[in-house]
């Protein structure tokens, strides 16, 4: 199954963050393909994380995926984006929710 | 192939619905995650924009915004009045939200119930809470 998620966490739950990042991994391990992961609002901050930065490098390599991140909120932070994060916008989530099997949410 | 196949092949259904989740540090007097409710909409409207069908339901602190006792002068309210020029043409509110008298008139509002919101999300392709 070729799997999207959105990702609103906001880096103050890095709890939450890690499930995010646990998902990902358990379903790489079952067999399914992650295609993207587009961070929205406060999950761009989750996604750049000084602690949690490592483990999404890691992701990113083992699962092929797009790590996006949402272009207005990246503009409204005046933040830097390190590799692999790429900045995008909304049409290449719906293009990603369009073509997978499933997309998950994470709040 | 022709195009308008391949666009075709492309148009899914959307359940979009927008409650401003849990009051949270950046809500606003009333407790509604706005920054939740732009990036609902915006999510809608881009998904509008792209073609695809998209049913936008309102629920919680989201009601708000399809009321015409909002403030008309709100961004968010001015901005889902846009809603018809991206292919969504109404919108619904999750029964016993607000009054049918309370519905902004700009728009075609109509009430869902909870019965049929979950048959919708149940035939919808993308189903996203914000």
């Amino acid at each position: 199954m070729e799997i999207s998620l959105i990702i609103r966490t906001p880096g103050t739950a890095p709890k939450q963050c890690e499930r995010v990042q646990d998902f990902i991994q358990s379903a790489v391990d079952q067999g399914h393909d992650i295609k993207q992961c587009f961070f929205q609002g406060a999950g761009v901050s989750a996604a750049l994380d000084d602690q949690a930065l490592p483990r999404w490098r890691q992701l990113a390599i083992l699962t092929g995926a797009e790590l996006l991140l949402c272009s207005q909120a990246v503009e409204a932070s005046a933040l830097s984006v390190p590799e692999p994060f790429v900045i995008a916008g909304l049409g290449a989530l719906v293009e990603a929710a369009v073509n997978a099997d499933r997309l998950v949410s994470f709040v | 192939m022709p195009t308008g196949w391949c666009l075709l092949s492309n148009r899914k259904s959307w359940l979009i619905t927008l409650a401003g989740g849990a009051p949270t540090s950046t809500g606003d007097s009333d407790g509604a995650d706005r920054t939740a409710l732009q990036a609902g909409l915006d999510l809608a409207l881009a998904a509008g924009a792209f073609g695809q069908r998209v049913t936008l339901v309102f629920a919680g602190s989201g009601v708000d915004l399809v009321t015409h006792t909002a403030d008309a002068e709100d961004p968010l309210y001015r901005l889902l009045g846009s809603a018809p020029f991206y292919d969504i043409d109404s919108v619904y509110v999750l029964d016993g939200a607000a009054p049918r008298s309370a519905f902004r008139n700009d728009l075609q509002v109509s009430a869902m119930s909870y019965d049929e919101w979950v048959a919708a999300a149940g035939e919808a392709h993308v189903v996203v809470n914000y």
